[in-house]
């Protein structure tokens, strides 16, 4: 039984479904060329207590909002001026270069204008333009002379007949039309330029505008048997920059927000190249993909052990040489089931949240939604704790020495599996003390880097089993 | 070049009429109590090569709540979404608002006001840059969630003078307010949140995966509500295969806090006082207790119920008002309405003993209901108890035997007490916790 058939005019049927409206067939490639680099939404940094210098000296710091770089044929005009309407109301001026592709020119002065936005601006901007006023008593045509918030000048009349004429705005005034002047209510940026003749140039033009960040998301979908699954990332990039850009090349940078949120420098963030130039809408938020996805990709089942929380973040500026500080770890274990998958980067993947879907029959059920954990070259998604793998840690043996300025430290970590079934087991352990160090030869099992101060260790233990992990870390400075 | 095509498949705005030929179901929701997730099949017939096209979604879905789940052959390069993006231009809204929810995301309506349903709002429009192998028709399936879909759910149920048994009858009313007409649909309702669905299921995957065993606490499963059409506003979707008539008997039911006082938590409420201050009532209500199908009911959503009578000449009257499928009822083998207060025949539920055990991990509380009949014939009482402290419980004594779990933090005893006399029930709960990590 259907009741409230109520339909409005914007209602779309979706149907066989949906709804595609108009489709249009196009080549990317044409007009002008546009490449931005937009830089992660970084976590906000954890500020050295006191640094000589200060912040800004030699610090890290991370950069945000976008790189635009444009190439246009502009108009020089005959005293010079090239303007260029449309650019981003959020354009940092001082970072703006101009450069000639051609016939090279001196720029002498350069702008920025920032664009119209009330109605007092747009009329503020057409003063000594011609205008048209409609009033009661009939239309008035001249040169905008003033504005303010009660009253419009206009000049009228020639030669001798030449007069001002006052019109109040509350009420009197009914219309003002303004003749259009291409881009003037728009943020520009104007130049004048020594070329040795006016007319079409091409011309690079680049800066730095906030207003455009990317985030990630990971779509990833189980099969039924639980055996594969088809994984995607996709980077939203939101444009609010009030500018449009056609044909955009981009290229985003992920500045390890992790990384950034614990005071780490990070060496050579990740930088994903979009293979196929996009528009970006003023406004609008565009999904692409990072990689390929990954069809039918073959998943493993993990249990991931971190006997202890990182503390590594607390260690940046100095180091942790208390060798009896979190000597043992009974008790503070984190263990969780995860499902790992292969991807096709050499870096971890930005940070991002995942959504797990497992296929039933012709429907799919959510099954977690969750902060993706990644490693290089493998991202791994979490699906619930687990109680059956425990663990404690503790150092075998500690040596800080203080002139030499070296911590020595073996670590041996006892897992243990509760469960009946056999399962692998990623262990991590995190080398808090100091960003600087190296593991020794005597590592049991073999490690692997897993991040700036993370080793990871993988091994299986089977129902009912243990086994231990050792390793030697030399922190120096 | 720009060529603009109509597309042809596709029913769209205002008024193009297409004739696709639609599979059973074009589209899939599934109806959860804080947000729908929507399936959305979009046909279209492309040229060879690269071209766009515009779909329409739900109102404010934001790009990053779009997923394309299938791209049915089609190469994809890009999606848009024109969205109500926040010029960082813009002043910073009121230092009132710290929440950190994306711009153009509802969802917190839901938590201002759980009743209030958003307006009805145009659609969002989603433009796909795509790159077609080779001319034809291709389908492509968008995936969303949304808050623009709520709905209830609400039962009846007849009996007839003899009130030995009673008929089912159900309908969701699903509120559409997406901005889009959701033709030839399948949908599902699953009567939890979407956070706690997936916790719950991700718990399930995890224990098949590693052999871990998961939690018995009783979860809300689907249910399968056919095909149907969603248009704009209300529209009621009946409740197959529920209505087969049911055994029902009257019983009294001493049921004195009902679920209010529940905490759905694993970790227990440690307040001394809970369940005694202020003390329980002492009414016992006239009831009538229904027989439940499993079968039938699984994953039928909670809602309220009128218990009708259908009277000798036709007419009807509503004998009780109640809930059904409550979760805190999930397992129970009956279902009871209540229909007036017990003519003398109270209870009184007092605590004998709580003990907090920090280092064992285990609260202990006893309890001791009383039940006295000053009626001049025996009477069946059947005793609700809430182990309202919260869900990680074990019933460790009761002076009753087969007492019968009826849900996540409820079971219930049954005992007859004698004419003009009193019937003493006693019961001690041992509620256990994790160690924090």
């Amino acid at each position: 039984m259907l009741l409230g058939m109520r339909v409005v005019p914007w209602l779309c049927v979706a149907i066989g479904t949906a709804a595609a409206v108009v489709m249009s067939v196009g080549h990317a490639g044409t007009g002008p060329r546009t490449s931005i680099t937009i830089w992660g939404a970084p976590a906000t940094p954890v500020a050295p207590a006191s640094l000589f210098g200060g912040q800004a000296y030699g610090a890290v710091t991370t950069p945000t909002g976008a790189m635009i770089v444009e190439r246009r044929e502009v108009e020089v005009g005959a005293n010079g001026e090239v303007r260029l309407a449309g650019v981003p109301a959020t354009l940092d001026p001082a970072s703006v270069q101009l450069r000639s592709l051609g016939e090279s020119f001196t720029v002498s002065e350069q702008r920025f204008v920032p664009g119209a936005a009330t109605p007092d601006e747009i009329l503020q901007r057409h003063v000594g333009e011609q205008v048209t006023v409609t009033t009661p008593k009939g239309e008035v045509i001249g040169v905008l002379r003033s504005v303010d918030a009660q009253a419009i000048v206009v000049e009228v009349g020639t030669g001798d007949q030449r007069r001002l004429q006052v019109m109040r705005r509350d009420g009197f005034v009914q219309d003002v039309h303004l003749a259009i002047t291409a881009g003037s209510d728009r943020p520009s940026l104007v130049w004048r330029v020594g070329a040795k003749q006016p007319g079409k140039h091409d011309v690079e033009v680049s800066y730095r505008a906030e207003g455009l960040t990317w985030t990630t998301d990971y779509l990833a979908i189980l099969d039924e048997a639980h055996h594969s699954l088809d994984f995607s990332a996709w980077a939203t990039v939101k444009n609010a920059t009030t500018a449009t850009f056609e044909n955009a090349e981009l290229t985003l940078v992920d500045p390890g927000a992790a990384a950034v949120a614990a005071g780490k420098p990070v060496a050579a963030p990740a930088r994903f190249t979009v293979p196929s130039a996009v528009k970006l809408g003023s406004g609008e938020s565009v999904q692409v993909e990072l990689f390929p996805p990954r069809t039918a990709a073959k998943t493993r089942t993990v249990v991931v052990f971190e006997a202890m929380a990182d503390q590594s973040a607390s260690f940046q500026q100095f180091q942790a040489v208390d060798c009896n500080q979190l000597a043992t770890n009974v008790g503070t274990a984190r263990s969780e089931v995860a499902l790992e998958v292969d991807v096709p980067t050499k870096d971890a993947l930005p940070d991002g949240r995942v959504r797990l879907f497992k296929r039933t029959g012709s429907r799919l059920e959510v099954v977690t939604e969750d902060p993706l954990r990644s490693i290089a070259g493998a991202a791994r998604i979490r699906l619930s704790p687990d109680a059956e793998i425990t663990g404690e840690r503790h150092a075998v043996s500690c040596n800080y020495d203080e002139h030499a300025h070296v911590i020595k430290e073996k670590i041996e970590l006892k897992l243990e599996n509760k469960g009946k079934q056999a399962v692998d087991v990623v262990a991590r352990e995190f080398l808090w003390r100091w960003p600087m160090f190296k593991i020794e030869s005597d590592e049991s099992p073999r490690g692997t880097r897993a991040g700036a101060q993370t080793q990871e260790y993988r091994l299986s233990l089977p129902g009912g089993g243990k086994k231990s992990i050792t390793y030697t870390v030399v922190y120096s400075w | 070049m720009k060529l603009a095509v109509a597309c042809a498949v596709l029913i769209a705005c205002r008024g193009h009429v297409g004739h696709p030929s639609e599979p059973a179901a074009a589209n899939d929701i599934t109806l959860y109590r804080d947000v729908a997730l929507v399936r959305q099949r979009v046909a279209v017939t492309v040229p060879a090569g690269a071209s766009s096209l515009t779909a329409h979604v739900a109102a404010m879905v934001t790009g990053d709540r779009l997923m394309v789940i299938d791209r049915g052959g089609l190469e994809l390069r890009a999606v848009h979404v024109a969205g109500p993006v926040v010029p960082v231009a813009t002043p910073a809204p009121a230092a009132t608002d710290d929440t950190d929810e994306a711009p153009g995301d509802d969802s917190h309506l839901d938590e201002t006001d759980p009743d209030a349903a958003p307006p009805l709002a145009p659609p969002t429009d989603v433009i796909l840059d795509i790159a077609a192998p080779h001319a034809g028709t291709y389908s492509l399936v968008l995936a969303y969630t949304t808050n623009r879909l709520q709905w209830d759910a609400d039962y009846t149920m007849t009996t007839t003078p003899a009130r030995d048994r009673a008929v089912l009858h159900g309908a969701i009313a699903v509120r559409n307010t997406t901005g889009i007409a959701f033709a030839s649909t399948a949908l599902h309702v699953i009567d939890a949140e979407l956070g706690g669905w997936r916790t719950r299921t991700a718990e399930h995957l995890a224990a098949s995966l590693v052999g871990g065993t998961p939690s018995t606490t009783p979860a809300a499963t689907s249910r399968d509500l056919g095909v149907a059409s969603l248009v704009a506003g209300e529209t009621r979707v009946e409740i197959s295969g529920i209505s087969k008539p049911r055994g029902m008997r009257s019983v009294l039911v001493y049921d004195p806090f009902g679920t209010r006082l529940d905490n759905a938590s694993a970790t227990p409420a440690r307040d001394d006082k809970l369940g005694v201050e202020p003390p329980a009532p002492s009414r016992i209500t006239e009831s009538f207790e229904v027989q439940r199908d499993e079968h039938a009911a699984a994953g039928l959503p909670a809602g309220p119920v009128r218990l009708l009578e259908r009277k000798p000449d036709g007419a009807l009257g509503v004998l009780g008002e109640s809930r059904l499928f409550d979760a805190a009822t999930r397992v129970a083998d009956v279902d009871t309405i209540a229909i007036g207060t017990a003519e003398g025949v109270v209870g009184h539920r007092e605590r004998r003993e709580l003990t907090i055990d920090d280092d064992r991990l285990r609260l202990t509380e006893e309890f001791a209901i009383t039940l006295d009949n000053k009626r001049d014939h025996d009477v069946g009482v059947l005793v609700r108890e809430h182990l309202y402290r919260g869900q990680t419980w074990n019933v460790a004594f009761t002076s009753i035997e087969h007492p019968s779990k009826e849900g996540a933090q409820q079971f219930s005893m049954r005992t007859t007490v004698p004419a003009r006399s009193q019937q003493k029930i006693l019961y001690i709960v041992v509620y256990t916790w994790d160690p924090p990590r």
